[in-house]
């Protein structure tokens, strides 16, 4: 009997948290709160301060306002874990009382939170692409597009350079398989053929048994999913001494400045896939490189350009509807958002995919410096899947 | 043929690093019985004192290697006689503990080094490649198989012929005994859990050539060392030695055979052994 | 030493009695929360009965599993894969065959896992754990598209005209079988053989000399456990509205670990409260300190096997004795 009464008291004391959390949340009713869920711990925490980064920069250019409303935007950690992003989804929807949240990134995350969203009626946005699937919810704002759109520029230079083989090679989850399509879908499409796929595990780190049985192709077309990875593939490609060269994807955010300098001169020359680049020459991307490496001490790169933009895209629909968050007003009005970003142009498909320009981008060295260089540009990218 | 020879070669590297992995792992359970889930992290903090060292100051990656295996054995030391050793005999503390120091660990290794995962690194002179059979191959993957194999034979020449080794055997086999012989257990434990921890570390930083340091490795690298214990038993370095090179190459050839199986071939050998022989392929009765 | 039977009459009452405060209790605090609340008392729910699943083979067999989330798991995926490949939505199909799939599953577990001893059987529990976890991460089959593991699975339906589950309602269902697994499981170990497991679980041997089959009765904890442990699951992935393979994997493996030692480990209420105190930190741990919050629920850990080592419930309950007792409660 007594430990029950210690258990009662037990949880009633911890649980009566909650009822206070949730009073204090009620008072703020005026303010619009945008909820994003980051990556702050985990292996990849690096990633969530440049996405925090992005956003907060956008806010700070109209002030926290829109439609004469205060914005508030409250993050929370991912954890890189799919239930703690239901969790805090759950958090931000019930006891915040956000109506758009941006985030987060990992495809898995958004597979497991996008029916309780979808039956919440929370604009989401995904950080770096979502899977096709998502379009169906009608809740998704995908940018810079879906999966398989933002490689599909890969196949068709492949294709452009005159290579008729290629050997693909991705990491083995939902998203490597997505984006390799998009690379297979556009260089079959150009008439090319794919003679191996190879397929590694997620978090492979010993790219070893993969490189020595490698068949005989005009170039391999890669994917891996993060800069830890793309270290590893890179030097070990090397210490291999495989020969065929490389197409990359997602390279600019894969491997951004600090990582070309710790691979050194190996990296001259590497070609790839590339959404977003601190050098391309153009005046609302060189404006915005200044204002944020004035503002956060660091150049910015391509994960800070996706949130901030798909901020911009947020912000330009609030500021169409007048402030409006609620999912019927504010849904229609994103589809119609037509901005310029510092990444390139950008507009809405109905179904909420993004649709921007995409570049193929080289390593290069200048003094002792490496940089990515845009050295073709293809606009208006889409998903071939999506009719258009 | 060279297809074959580089797997191969692919495959014992690889489980050389395992080897070192679990061997202290192993050694600690069956010598004093203490499940140390935290041999992970310990094998982190060493990979991450060591590129401090040698990347970071830029010392040279001996002085990298000594000084992982130092603050990884230190680490493991503060474990050991701060608290692990109140809770002789209770395994479901013990795992409690061990288990929220990786948390632990992990999240100050976090804190100091930040979340950017680190380049692998190796020495200056075992940066590139041999030709082995018209296919360029790594230095540093030969290098640590050779260094593997030094180490194999050092702990076991350490297991076997010396007083301490025979001492940790006595103790596996019969505790009350060893003490009441007048031998100061006490001691040669704590000696034991700082070697054990010590391996750690330097595999820690050897195992960077391949896998550079990171904040993952705290939980990975446990995995694999349970993995391997299963495979070549408890408290023997034959054990772990047979086990790391087994699991290593029945990886390594299953990834180049089949791609999509990856991780199943470990699991399928694992269970495997279990059905088979339940304490391991090598392993002392516990 | 055999309790009179005036004794037991009277332990029933005050087991009975007890149920039923504590069902009223958690009955009516939801109704103080909001659905933010309210879910989060459902997971407490989910994670007492998984901690008290794993009570039974941990904290009264003694056996050191670490692959208990394979049951949980395993339940948890039936009922996904029931929704996504067959559409079935009933629940009186769903929760039975999830609860049958569990149990199978812990059956053939058992039988393996059994044959090894002391720390083998803890490596062997895992292996068998991170198996699972490995097909269904493999197996393409075990996926939705998109990702590792099955979404959309909607709350189940009831087949009760005109009654739609909602967050609130759901919160009953699970109570439901939270307070029905509470009564059963006690009932389990106040008997005979909930006793004879403690004799096991003190001192093997003697209880085989004296006649006691060992091995059937650790192995029908086992598989009791695993029992319970589906439930969770089921429950577990209609709270999510999806399932993964991290749900069988060591993280979800050593949760009702640490929820049953922190708690008080052999203590019938002790996982529960452990999974309490871990939920409920682990929620405000990571609103406050968002990049910390990991170091404050290992050093929770520690301070717990330093300080409380027979875990926090039996700490509080002592400092409970030593408040009543100061202020001059006359009952023991």
């Amino acid at each position: 009997m007594k430990k029950l009464i210690t258990l009662f008291l037990v949880v009633a004391v911890l649980a009566s948290f909650a009822v206070v959390g949730s009073a204090k949340r009620a008072r703020a009713a005026e303010t619009l709160k945008i909820g994003t869920i980051l990556n702050l711990t985990g292996p990849i925490a690096f990633i969530g301060p440049l996405f925090k980064n992005g956003i907060v920069m956008a806010l700070e250019e109209v002030n926290y306002t829109v439609g004469g409303r205060k914005i508030e935007l409250i993050p929370e950690d991912a954890a890189a874990d799919m239930n703690v992003c239901l969790e805090k989804s759950k958090k931000l929807v019930e006891r915040d009382k956000v109506n758009i949240i941006l985030g987060p990134l990992m495809g898995d995350a958004h597979m497991a939170i996008a029916p309780y969203l979808a039956g919440k009626k929370v604009v989401t946005a995904s950080f770096y692409c979502g899977d096709i699937e998502l379009a169906k919810y009608k809740n998704w704002f995908i940018y810079p597009t879906t999966l398989v759109g933002l490689t599909v520029p890969v196949g068709y230079y492949a294709a452009d350079l005159g290579y008729k083989t290629m050997i693909t090679a991705g990491t083995d989850y939902a998203g490597g398989h997505g984006f390799i399509k998009g690379i297979k879908l556009a260089f079959e499409e150009r008439g090319g053929t794919v003679v191996q796929e190879v397929w590694w595990p997620v978090g492979n780190q010993d790219f070893g048994p993969y490189l020595s049985g490698l068949k005989d192709a005009d170039c391999i077309g890669y994917f891996v999913e993060g800069p830890s990875a793309a270290q590893l593939w890179i030097s070990q490609y090397h210490q291999f001494g495989v020969k065929i060269p490389l197409l990359g994807t997602t390279m600019a955010a894969d491997m951004p400045d600090q990582i070309l300098s710790e691979l050194g001169d190996i990296c001259i020359g590497l070609k790839g896939q590339a959404l977003y680049l601190v050098t391309r020459k153009d005046p609302i991307n060189e404006k915005w490189v200044k204002a944020m490496t004035d503002r956060f001490g660091q150049t910015p790169g391509g994960l800070e350009s996706n949130s901030y933009s798909i901020t911009r895209t947020i912000l330009a629909a609030l500021q169409a509807t007048g402030g409006d968050d609620s999912y019927g007003k504010l849904w229609p009005a994103l589809q119609k958002v037509k901005i310029d970003t510092p990444q390139g142009p950008l507009e809405v498909s109905p179904e909420g995919v993004a649709i921007t320009s995409n570049y193929i981008a080289e390593v290069k060295k200048k003094g002792d410096r490496y940089y990515w260089d845009p050295i073709k540009t293809y606009e208006r990218v889409v998903d071939p899947r999506l009719k258009k | 043929m060279d297809w074959f020879v580089i797997n191969l070669l692919n495959g014992l590297s690889y489980g050389m690093v395992l080897f070192l992995i679990a061997s202290g792992m192993s050694i600690v359970l069956g010598a004093m019985g203490i499940t140390n889930l935290a041999h992970g992290a310990i094998y982190m903090v060493g990979a991450y004192v060591g590129w401090t060292v040698a990347m970071h100051w830029k010392a040279t990656f001996g002085l990298g290697l000594l000084a992982g295996g130092l603050a990884a054995g230190l680490v493991g030391m503060a474990i050991e006689r701060g608290l692990l050793r109140r809770l002789y005999k209770q395994p479901n503390e013990q795992v409690l503990l061990t288990f929220g120091f990786v948390y632990i660990i992990t999240n100050l290794c976090l804190w100091i080094w930040g979340g950017w995962p680190r380049m692998p690194f190796t020495a200056e002179f075992l940066r590139g490649s041999f030709e082995i059979l018209g296919k360029t191959y790594p230095k540093a993957r030969v290098a640590i198989i050779l260094v593997g194999l030094i180490l194999a034979i050092g702990l076991w020449w350490l297991q076997d012929k010396t007083r301490m080794g025979a001492i940790v055997r006595a103790g596996m086999d019969d505790k009350e005994t060893t003490m009441v012989l007048g031998i100061n257990l006490d001691r040669a434990f704590t000696v034991i859990f700082f070697i054990s921890s010590f391996i750690a570390g330097a595999a820690g930083v050897l195992g960077a050539q391949l896998l550079g340091p990171r904040t993952s490795l705290g939980l990975e690298v446990l995995l694999l060392a349970l993995i391997v214990i299963i495979v070549g038993g408890v408290g023997s370095i034959q054990g772990a030695l047979l086990g790391g090179i087994l699991i290593g190459v029945i990886d390594t050839f299953g990834r180049a055979v089949f791609p999509q199986l990856a991780m199943f071939t470990m699991y399928l050998t694992m269970i495997v052994v279990l059905i088979v022989r339940p304490t391991g392929l090598l392993g002392r009765k516990v | 030493m055999e309790p009179t039977k005036n004794e037991t009459e009277k332990g029933l009452v005050t087991a009975i009695a007890s149920y039923a405060v504590m069902a009223l209790i958690l009955a009516a605090l939801p109704l103080f929360f909001s659905t933010y609340g309210q879910g989060l008392m459902t997971r407490f729910l989910i994670f007492a009965l998984f901690a008290m699943s794993y009570n039974i083979v941990f904290g009264y067999a003694g056996l050191l599993s670490l692959g208990h989330a394979a049951f949980f798991g395993a339940g948890g995926y039936t009922v996904a894969i029931l929704k996504f490949h067959y559409n079935i939505d009933l629940f009186w199909i769903t929760a039975p065959l999830g609860i049958l799939v569990a149990t199978v599953i812990a059956a053939l577990f058992g039988i393996i896992a059994l044959r090894a001893y002391g720390i083998y059987f803890l490596l062997v529990t895992f292996a068998l754990g991170q198996m699972l976890y490995s097909l269904t991460w493999n197996v393409k089959w075990f996926s939705s598209p998109g990702m590792q593991g099955i979404t959309g699975i909607p709350l189940p339906d009831l087949a009760i005209p005109g009654f739609d589950l909602n967050t609130t309602r759901f919160y009953y269902v699970v109570l439901i079988f939270f307070l029905a697994s509470v009564i059963l499981l006690h009932r389990l170990v106040r008997s005979p053989y909930g006793l004879a497991l403690v004799g096991i679980r003190e001192d093997e041997s003697r209880m085989e000399a004296v006649g006691y089959d060992t091995w059937l009765y650790k192995y029908t904890a086992f598989v009791i456990s695993g029992l319970f442990a589906g439930v969770a699951g089921i429950l577990f992935t209609y709270y999510n509205f999806f399932v993964s393979p991290n749900h069988l994997g060591i993280v979800t493996s050593f949760l009702p670990m640490v929820m049953a030692i922190m708690g008080g480990l052999g203590t019938f209420l002790g996982p529960v409260v452990g999974a309490a105190v871990f939920i409920f930190v682990e929620n405000f741990a990571s609103i406050f300190a968002p990049q910390r919050w990991p170091l404050i629920l290992g050093g929770l850990f520690v301070l717990t096997i330093l300080f409380a080592r027979e875990g926090i419930g039996v700490y509080l309950w002592r400092l409970w004795k030593g408040v009543s007792y100061r202020f001059g409660s006359s009952k023991g």
